[in-house]
């Protein structure tokens, strides 16, 4: 199976208050294209750290990472911005929605910035927004529904810019079990359907279950895997 | 889609909007009103210069005014009748004064003094020079034997109302001539030097004095000074031998100063002003923005360039500032058309000796000149408080509270 993310010596820090935290510490790691990997670990491991690396949202301090086989100190923030806007997904633990946005504008502001055509952006959103059951709930605002349906919302944005790979940071924390299993259902689905690679963070056992593949973090070092 | 973030983002804050739409509303009313003010001064002074003494311009023989001339008389205006007729006839020209400046004793009987005389066409410029500020008495009109004096040289000579005076001076061929006159007025320009040496006898009775049919200049009174420029043209085309000179050159001291001190007092207001919108505004944008660092994250993590937000921000603050500048410049219009409209009174400015009434005059040029700066200095204000933002790496806006 080729690799979507390669990791080498990778390690990350933060000062605060003249203190150094090392979140993640000379870590080497795999990811794999088309999988669902969960990375696994209690709270301060450093999961978080690891997908915002990933995600192209944290600088890389140490170490090096291959996103598809190219390095990403490589990239340009012309092309960080390019691979954000096309091939990455995000699924935050609060949703972050765009709160003067119904669910449908919400979905369709990246689709937009993507400069998709029209038509072709009203269809990927009304299925987008099917694929998660909110059909009904398009023209509403955030602040108009349920936590679990923000976070429906906010997975359908992420699908439908058809990225190359979804990153959850916690999805189903904010949310009860029953929902924050319906969601869990939606990212595996994802995975499988779409055929999306998923990076998810997160202590839930129902996802370890569920996972191909789970990375285990402890005080930012790799613990084990599944 | 940006246009929908942006408009729907200033409206979710209210209060916020309403502040930033006040500031710019505010600055932009400042700038126009202080402009509109400062034009209408300009306005005043203007006319207190073109109708005290200068008219709108003047007309002599070319290079007149330059030289220094041993024979003056020769560069004189020859046929004044022909020429003032010929100038009158140009569109936009309502008067014509022909002059003759000199100089003589003035002479009281028991003491005399050195002056400048100018022969006027009495009648004719007491009315278009009604500006000029006859302190006691009245202007020379028709008062065939009549002279008019500057404050200070009556003072001098002791003259009142009423009281004869004798003037010599010499003819051009080198005679000496004199003329026996009665004080009809005396003026106060505010000016020393006119206040000091300068009377005005008719004109007639300053070419006898001098022994010539010539004029030295003639002053032209003009329906609109807009139409100065055309009028100018057409005397450089069609008169040869002749120039004209507008009154700002003319009197370079007063009005002209005046202008370049208004223009740099309304340069620092403007300045202050900018500033103050460029604060406030900034001021309430880092509110607004801190409270969406999320949210500029997100976008920032799914592909926003720091340009992009710039741009978001900007057209946000933009829009607000727009809709401030649009209230401010309402709000100037209608307090001129209302409370502002009947003018009002000023303490003497440069050239004036008395309190007068001075108007808003606004222009949509000036509007439009306000509106813009105030907007550039609006969006500057947004686009400084979001730097802060960009500055942090998008994980870190994430993970901020707002
Ligand atoms: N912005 C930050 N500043 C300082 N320390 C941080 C910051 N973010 C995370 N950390 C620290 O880094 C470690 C890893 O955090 P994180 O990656 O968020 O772990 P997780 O997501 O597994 O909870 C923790 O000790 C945490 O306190
Ligand atoms: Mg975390």
């Amino acid at each position: 199976m080729e690799s979507l993310f390669q990791g080498k010596s990778v390690s990350l820090s933060y000062i605060m208050d003249d203190v150094r935290v090392e979140a993640i510490k000379q870590l080497d790691f795999e990811i794999e294209t088309g999988k669902f990997t969960c990375l696994a670990g209690a709270s301060g491991s450093g999961k978080s750290s690891l997908l915002n690396l990933l995600g192209f949202i944290e600088p890389l301090q140490q170490g090096q990472i291959k996103y598809r086989g190219q390095l990403i100190s490589e990239f340009s923030e012309i092309e960080l911005n390019r691979i954000r806007r096309f091939e990455i997904g995000f699924v935050f633990q609060s949703f972050f929605l765009i709160d003067v946005l119904t669910a449908e504008e919400n979905v369709e502001y990246f689709l937009a910035r993507q400069e998709v055509p029209e038509e072709k952006r009203k269809l990927l959103v009304r299925s987008a927004l099917e694929w998660v059951g909110l059909a009904d709930h398009a023209h509403k605002r955030p602040g108009q529904m349920s936590g679990g349906q923000r976070q429906r919302v906010a997975i359908a944005r992420a699908l439908a810019k058809q990225p190359k790979v979804i990153l959850a940071d916690e999805p189903t924390a904010n949310l009860d079990s029953k929902t924050g299993s319906d969601i869990l259902q939606l990212l595996v689905r994802l995975c499988r359907e779409h055929g999306c690679t998923v990076i998810m963070a997160s202590h839930d056992h129902q996802a370890i279950n569920m996972a191909d593949r789970v990375l285990r973090l402890r005080d930012g070092q790799l613990l084990g895997e599944k | 889609m940006l246009l929908t973030v942006a408009l729907r983002s200033l409206l979710r804050n209210k209060r916020r909007t309403a502040v930033t739409l006040a500031t710019v509303a505010v600055g932009t009313a400042a700038l126009f009103l202080f402009r509109g003010f400062n034009t209408g001064l300009l306005n005043e002074y203007r006319n207190n210069a073109v109708h005290a003494h200068y008219g709108n311009g003047q007309v002599n023989t070319i290079g007149y005014r330059d030289k220094v001339l041993a024979k003056p008389w020769e560069a004189w205006i020859q046929n004044p009748q022909e020429v003032l007729s010929n100038l009158l006839k140009i569109p936009g020209v309502e008067k014509v004064f022909p002059r003759l400046e000199f100089s003589a004793l003035v002479s009281n009987g028991t003491r005399s003094l050195g002056a400048r005389g100018v022969g006027i066409d009495g009648a004719a410029e007491s009315e278009f020079f009604y500006t000029i500020n006859v302190v006691e008495g009245n202007p020379l009109r028709d008062a065939e034997d009549g002279i008019v004096l500057g404050r200070g040289l009556a003072h001098s000579l002791d003259l009142q109302v009423g009281q004869r005076v004798t003037l010599l001076s010499n003819t051009i061929h080198g005679t000496l001539n004199g003329a026996d006159l009665e004080v009809v007025g005396i003026f106060h320009t505010g000016s020393r030097e006119l206040d000091d040496s300068f009377f005005q006898i008719q004109l007639p009775h300053a070419q006898r004095l001098l022994d010539t049919e010539k004029v030295e200049k003639v002053s032209l009174g003009l329906a609109r000074h807009e139409d100065w420029a055309r009028v100018e043209q057409v005397i450089r085309a069609t008169f040869s031998g002749l120039e004209a000179t507008p009154f700002e050159i003319l009197d370079k001291i007063y009005y002209q100063n005046s202008v370049d001190f208004l223009n740099a007092q309304y340069a620092i207001v403007r300045a202050i002003i900018l500033f103050v919108v460029i604060l406030g505004v900034f001021n309430t944008a880092t509110s607004a923005i801190l409270e969406r660092t999320q949210e500029i994250g997100m976008l920032r993590a799914n592909g926003e360039s720091k340009k992009d937000i710039l741009s978001l921000i900007a057209l946000e603050g933009a829009f607000a500032a727009a809709a401030g500048a649009l209230i401010g410049l309402l709000v100037v219009v209608l307090l001129n058309m209302t409370i502002l409209r009947d003018g009002f009174y000023m303490p003497p400015g440069p050239g004036i000796t008395r309190s007068f009434k001075t108007y808003i005059q606004l222009h949509s040029g000036m509007a439009i000149e306000a509106a813009f700066l105030v907007l550039v200095a609006a969006v500057v204000g947004s686009l400084l408080a979001a730097l802060k933002v960009l500055r942090m790496p998008i994980s870190h806006a994430l993970r901020q509270v707002g």
